[in-house]
């Protein structure tokens, strides 16, 4: 299993990290679109970077810079975490380990996990409410009072599932964000809900004015990304994602 | 893994000659009926054009202004975009009359009747 050790490398040394925000592509790739908008408005700088043999052999090159696709950023007391490239299913553990585990090194506060939830009647609202799971009584408080809706009941699949897995194991106050939305189509709207919630629950001040002024560019532009994801998605128990779980039925 | 991910990568989601780029698309089934939706985005109702073609269904739509990717792909630094172009295919038979389309937030939604199976008997001499 050695080859799918997954390690958090820290570039510049992170000191403080009391919010610890993870957005990888995923349902309508959500998550990736939110956390991406912030790392760029918040001119977040980049600290870091999360590797391992097992994943595939690619770097981006973003102006002339080589870089590693999945990255921490970091401003304040803030580090994000995120992902150019869809998450392989058979990594998701250690990926989640390898995360978590960094997080409880670092004492953080609150570790909020970004993604969507797909709805069927998506063309049917403006603005996507969002859905909050928390790991303990007081991180469900945050949820009802930032606004965010309590999810009840049902699964959730992804790395966020088991990153919340991996957070309750070891005690780390951890939330996940589902905003409604399209499943096999990038929703920036849905985007920028998240982001409404996130800046209530973390204080962070980000407009979502451009990123809707935006929306039709970043649909064409994510389509790549979605189409690879959803071939990770399937593998990944995401249908589930629609049924009732049976325990107290 | 790596193959898988360079299979992925081969795939091109665009047509330069054409200079069009492919939309995303999906296909679902009913009893009676095939279901596609195709995410048209900077597209108005106006500019898409649909066809029943033996590979599937053709969809085009022009783009309401050319799409510019700096920066865009592997080696060119940047190239222009005018339409979206797909053929999507289709897991049965379909007819075209009957077939119905909205276009609603940029996502087309077309249902089309599938063709009934024609019990037609080859005689034997």
């Amino acid at each position: 299993m050695s080859g799918r050790a997954v390690t958090v490398v820290e570039k510049t040394p992170v000191d403080r990290c009391r919010y610890c925000l993870v957005g990888v592509p995923d349902v309508g790739l959500v998550g990736s679109i939110a956390l991406s908008y912030v790392v760029q408005e918040q001119q977040m700088a980049e600290v870091g970077h999360i590797e391992s043999d097992a994943f595939p052999p690619v770097i981006v090159v973003h102006n002339s810079d080589p870089k590693p696709p999945m990255r921490l950023y970091s401003k304040g007391d803030v580090v994000a975490v995120v992902s150019e490239i869809p998450i392989d299913p058979r990594l998701i553990p250690s990926i989640a380990r390898s995360i978590v585990d960094w997080a409880w090194s670092k004492r953080v506060e609150l570790l909020i996990a970004l993604s969507g939830i797909a709805v069927q009647n998506r063309l049917e609202i403006d603005v996507p409410t969002v859905y909050g799971v928390g790991s303990s009584p007081s991180v469900r408080e945050l949820i009802k009072n930032a606004g965010v809706e309590v999810f009840e009941e049902g699964f959730i699949a992804g790395l966020h599932a088991v990153v919340m897995e991996g957070c309750l194991k070891k005690s780390v106050p951890s939330m996940i964000l589902l905003a409604q939305s399209h499943l096999q189509y990038p929703d920036p709207g849905a985007a920028a809900s998240l982001i409404a919630s996130l800046s209530r629950l973390v204080g962070l001040r980000v407009d979502t004015g451009k990123l809707l002024a935006q929306a039709d560019e970043i649909r064409l532009r994510m389509r790549e990304l979605m189409q690879r994801t959803q071939q990770q998605m399937q593998q990944a128990q995401k249908g589930r994602e629609q049924e009732i779980p049976p325990m107290y039925v | 893994m790596a193959s898988d991910f360079f299979d992925e990568l081969a795939r091109e989601m665009w047509d330069l000659r054409r200079g069009s780029l492919e939309p995303l698309a999906s296909v679902s089934e009913t009893e009676d009926k095939v279901v596609v939706e195709v995410d048209l985005p900077l597209v108005k109702r106006s500019d898409i054009k649909l066809r029943l073609v033996e590979e599937g269904l053709e969809v085009e739509a022009s783009l309401t202004r050319c799409v510019r990717f700096e920066r865009w792909g592997t080696v060119q630094r940047s190239c222009e975009f005018r339409s979206l172009y797909k053929i999507v295919s289709l897991p049965v038979p379909v007819v075209a009359e009957g077939a119905r389309a909205t276009f609603k937030r940029g996502i087309l939604r077309i249902e089309l009747k599938k063709r009934k199976e024609i019990d037609y008997r080859i005689p034997i001499e």
